[in-house]
C-alpha cells in the first residue's frame, strides 16, 4: 500500500532500449520469417482451394473424385500400419535402451540416431539398392537356396512399409526412451518391494508412466506418415499412391487449384486427427486430474 | 500403547532379523564391513550414522536391492540373502516416499494386495483399515501430488504395512519434512509400530530422532558398527569418543595417569578406572548436566569431587542456565544448571565450587572407553 503513496516522480524512468528486453519482441524475427515463408503460402493455397468465386469448386472437385478418395484411404491405412509397426518395434527397443548398461545404451542410441542424420532420399535409395531384383536381399535368399528366381520386392507396398518404418522409427524410439529415462528408479524398487515381479513392474509402473512418450511418438509418426512423399514415390508401386504424391502429380500438370484443394483437405484431415487424438489421449487421463 | 497388543491387523506381526557377518564391497571400497545385527521380534532398531557410514546400504541389502558380497541375512529364521526383493515380504518406506504418481492413494495402498491376488473386497477392507490407522480416512481417491508432504509420508507408511509384513524398513522417512511435522510423525510411527508389534529397522542421521524413537540404536561409521545399545546406555556409557560426541555434549580434559591411579583433571586429582595403566594418556569426560554448582567454600557431599572455579560467562537458555567456568589452571568447563526458585544464579567473576560424582565420569584411552 505504501507504494501508492509514493509521488509519481518515484516511478522508474523509461530507459532507451528497454523495449528490447521484452521477451515478446525476441520472437519477432521468427514470426516475420514464418509469416512470409509459411503463413502467406498457406493462405495462398487456401484461397486457390476456395476458387475464384469462393464457391469451393476445387475442393468439391477433389472430394468427388474417386481417385482422391482412394488415395486418402491408402494414405490413412499406410499411416496407421506404419505407426503401429514403429510402436511395436520401437517400444521394446526404447525399454531395452533405457535399462541397458551405459555403454550398451549409448551404442543403441547411436544406432538409432546415425541413420536419422542422413537424408531421407539417401535412405530411400539405399532401400532401392537392397530390395532390387539384383539387390542384396534377393541375392542372399537365392544364395541360401530359399528361392529360385528373384522376388519382386521393390515397387511394392512391402517396400513402402519397410522404408517408412525404418525412417520413422527414431521418431517413436526417442520420445519413449526420454520418458522412460525420466521415471524415478525408486518407483521400480518400491513396486518390487511391494511384491511385483518383472512383468508386473512393466505393466503397472513402466507402461503407464511411459504413456506420455508413447503418445508423443505416435502423434509425430502418424502426422509425418500422412505427408510422406519421397519414400513411397521411390519404393512404392502404382497402387501405393499417397496424398502427397497426388498433390505433386497435379502440380506437375499445373492444376494449381486442384493441387491446393487436395493439400487443403490433407491439412484439415491432419488437424482433425491431431485434435481428436490430443482430446482422447490427453495427459490428464494418464496422470489423473489436477496436473 | 507400548505393549504390542494384537491390533486390527491380527496378531503382533514382528519377526526377528539377523545380519551375520554381512559385507558389501564396491570395487575396492568396503561400504559395509562384517556387520552383525540381531533385531528381536517387535523391536525398533535404528541405524544411526553420518552419510557414507553404510547405514542405507545395510537397509538396502535387507530389502534386496543390494546383494551382500559376503555374509547372511535372516528374517524370522529364514535365509533371505539371495531371495528376490518381491518375494521378501518386507515393507519399506523410502525417503522420497516413492508413491506411484499415476495411482490414487487407495490404488497405491492396494498395490501390494493386488500383487498378492487379493479379492476386491479384501483389498477395499484392508485399504480402509490402514487409512484409518494412519489417519487419512476419506483421502483414498486423491492422487499423491494432491497431498501435503506429511500426508504422502502417511500413504507410504500405509502402503508398507497393508500387506502385514513382519519387518518394516524406513530410510530417513521424515527427512523431507519440517521440524514440527517430524515430531508429530515420530510419535505416530511409534504408536503404529507398538500397536502392530512390528519389527522396525529405521535409518536416520538425526540423533535426537534416534534417541526418542528407538528401543536400541546401532551406531555406524565407515561401514562398521561401533556400538549397539539402548539410548540410555549409549548416552551414559558410550564405547568411544565418536559415540560420545554423537549424543549431547561432554567436557573432555586430556590428562596423564599418575602412579597412584589418579589423573589431574585441571588441578584436581580424579580416581581412574583400574584398567588405565600409569603413564598412559587418558581423556576424562564429564557431561555438563552432571556438574553441580555451589558458592565457593561450600562443603562437598560424600564422595563428590569438588573443584574450585571462577564463572566466566552465564547464558539463560530457558529451562536451564549455561555457565562457562575456568578452573585455576585455565581449563574451561561447561555446566548446565537447572533453574530453581530457591537458588540464585552466579554472576561472571564469582568464585564457585563445581562438584560431581566420580561415577558420572567416563574415561577414554586411545578413543576407546575404559571402565
Amino acid at each position: 500500500m505504501s507504494a501508492l503513496a509514493e509521488p509519481m516522480a518515484a516511478a522508474p524512468p523509461r530507459r532507451a532500449g528497454a523495449a528490447w528486453r521484452k521477451p515478446g519482441l525476441l520472437v519477432l524475427p521468427l514470426l516475420a520469417f514464418l509469416a512470409v515463408f509459411y503463413l502467406v503460402p498457406v493462405l495462398m493455397m487456401l484461397s486457390r482451394a476456395s476458387g475464384p468465386a469462393l464457391d469451393f469448386a476445387p475442393v468439391q472437385a477433389a472430394l468427388t473424385s474417386g481417385v482422391a478418395a482412394q488415395v486418402f484411404w491408402i494414405t490413412l491405412k499406410v499411416a496407421v500400419i506404419t505407426t503401429l509397426a514403429t510402436l511395436v518395434l520401437g517400444y521394446p527397443l526404447a525399454l531395452f535402451t533405457a535399462i541397458a548398461p551405459p555403454w550398451l545404451s549409448r551404442l543403441l542410441l547411436a544406432a538409432v540416431m546415425i541413420p536419422f542424420w542422413s537424408s531421407i532420399l539417401v535412405r530411400s535409395y539405399a532401400w532401392m539398392v537392397l530390395l532390387g531384383r539384383q539387390g542384396m536381399v534377393n541375392e542372399a535368399l537365392i544364395g541360401l537356396g530359399l528361392i529360385e528366381t528373384p522376388m519382386r520386392l521393390l515397387n511394392t507396398s512391402f517396400a513402402v512399409y519397410v522404408g517408412m518404418i525404418h525412417i520413422l522409427l527414431p521418431f517413436m524410439v526417442l520420445p519413449i526412451y526420454a520418458t522412460m529415462k525420466g521415471i524415478d528408479g525408486r518407483l521400480v524398487w518400491a513396486a518390487e518391494n511391494l511384491g511385483a515381479g518383472a512383468l508386473s513392474v512393466l505393466r503397472f509402473v513402466i507402461l503407464p508412466l511411459s504413456l506420455p512418450g508413447v503418445f508423443a511418438g505416435v502423434l509425430v509418426v502418424f502426422i509425418l506418415c500422412l505427408g510422406f512423399y519421397v519414400t513411397p514415390a521411390l519404393l512404392g508401386g502404382p497402387g501405393d499412391l499417397m496424398a502427397s504424391m497426388l498433390i505433386a502429380q497435379e502440380v506437375d500438370l499445373y492444376n494449381w487449384d486442384l493441387a491446393s484443394a487436395y493439400a487443403a483437405v490433407l491439412l484439415v484431415v491432419t488437424l482433425l486427427i491431431v485434435a481428436a487424438f490430443s482430446r482422447l489421449l490427453s495427459l490428464d487421463r494418464v496422470m489423473g486430474a489436477g496436473r | 500403547m507400548t505393549e504390542p497388543t494384537p491390533g486390527p491387523l491380527g496378531a503382533p506381526l514382528g519377526a526377528a532379523v539377523q545380519f551375520d557377518q554381512v559385507s558389501k564391497r564396491y570395487g575396492d571400497a568396503l561400504a559395509v564391513d562384517r556387520v552383525d545385527i540381531d533385531v528381536a521380534a517387535g523391536e525398533f532398531l535404528t541405524l544411526l550414522g553420518a552419510s557414507g557410514s553404510g547405514k542405507t546400504t545395510t537397509l538396502m541389502m535387507l530389502a534386496g536391492f543390494q546383494m551382500p558380497s559376503s555374509g547372511e541375512i535372516r528374517v524370522g529364521g529364514r535365509q533371505i540373502t539371495h531371495v528376490a526383493p518381491a518375494a521378501r515380504n518386507v515393507g519399506m518406506v523410502f525417503q522420497s516416499y516413492a508413491l506411484f504418481p499415476h495411482m490414487t492413494v487407495a490404488e497405491n495402498i492396494a498395490f501390494p494386495l493386488r500383487m498378492r491376488k487379493a479379492t476386491a473386497a479384501a483389498k477395499g477392507e484392508a485399504v480402509a483399515r490402514v487409512l484409518s490407522i494412519v489417519g487419512l480416512e476419506g483421502l483414498g481417491g486423491r492422487y499423491p501430488r494432491q497431498l501435503s508432504g506429511g500426508q504422502q509420508q502417511r500413504v507410504a507408511l500405509a502402503r508398507a504395512i497393508v500387506f502385514e509384513p513382519p519387518v518394516l524398513l524406513m530410510d530417513e522417512p521424515l527427512g523431507a519434512l519440517d521440524k514440527h511435522l517430524r515430531a508429530h510423525l515420530q510419535t505416530e510411527i511409534k504408536r503404529i509400530q507398538a500397536r502392530l508389534g512390528l519389527t522396525v529397522l529405521y535409518v536416520t542421521h538425526d540423533q535426537e530422532e534416534a534417541l526418542t524413537m528407538s528401543d536400541r540404536i546401532c551406531i555406524m561409521r565407515d561401514g562398521r558398527i561401533l556400538q549397539t545399545d539402548s539410548p540410555e546406555t549409549l548416552y551414559d556409557r558410550p564405547a568411544d569418543t565418536y559415540v560420545a560426541g554423537f549424543f549431547g555434549e561432554s567436557n573432555i580434559v586430556a590428562a596423564r595417569a599418575e602412579g597412584d591411579g589418579r589423573a589431574l583433571f585441571g588441578p584436581t586429582p580424579v580416581p581412574l578406572p583400574r584398567a588405565v595403566r600409569a603413564g598412559e594418556a587418558v581423556e576424562c569426560a564429564i557431561r555438563p548436566e552432571r556438574i553441580s554448582l555451589a558458592p565457593a567454600g561450600a562443603p562437598a557431599f560424600g564422595e563428590a569431587l569438588a573443584v574450585p572455579a571462577t564463572v566466566t560467562a552465564s547464558t539463560f537458555v530457558g529451562d536451564y542456565r549455561r555457565y562457562e567456568l575456568a578452573l585455576p589452571d585455565g581449563t574451561a568447563l561447561s555446566v548446565r544448571h537447572p533453574l530453581r526458585e530457591t537458588q540464585a544464579g552466579f554472576a561472571p567473576g564469582e568464585a564457585v565450587t563445581a562438584s560431581w560424582a566420580p561415577g558420572a565420569m567416563r574415561f577414554f584411552v586411545d578413543g576407546r572407553a575404559v571402565a
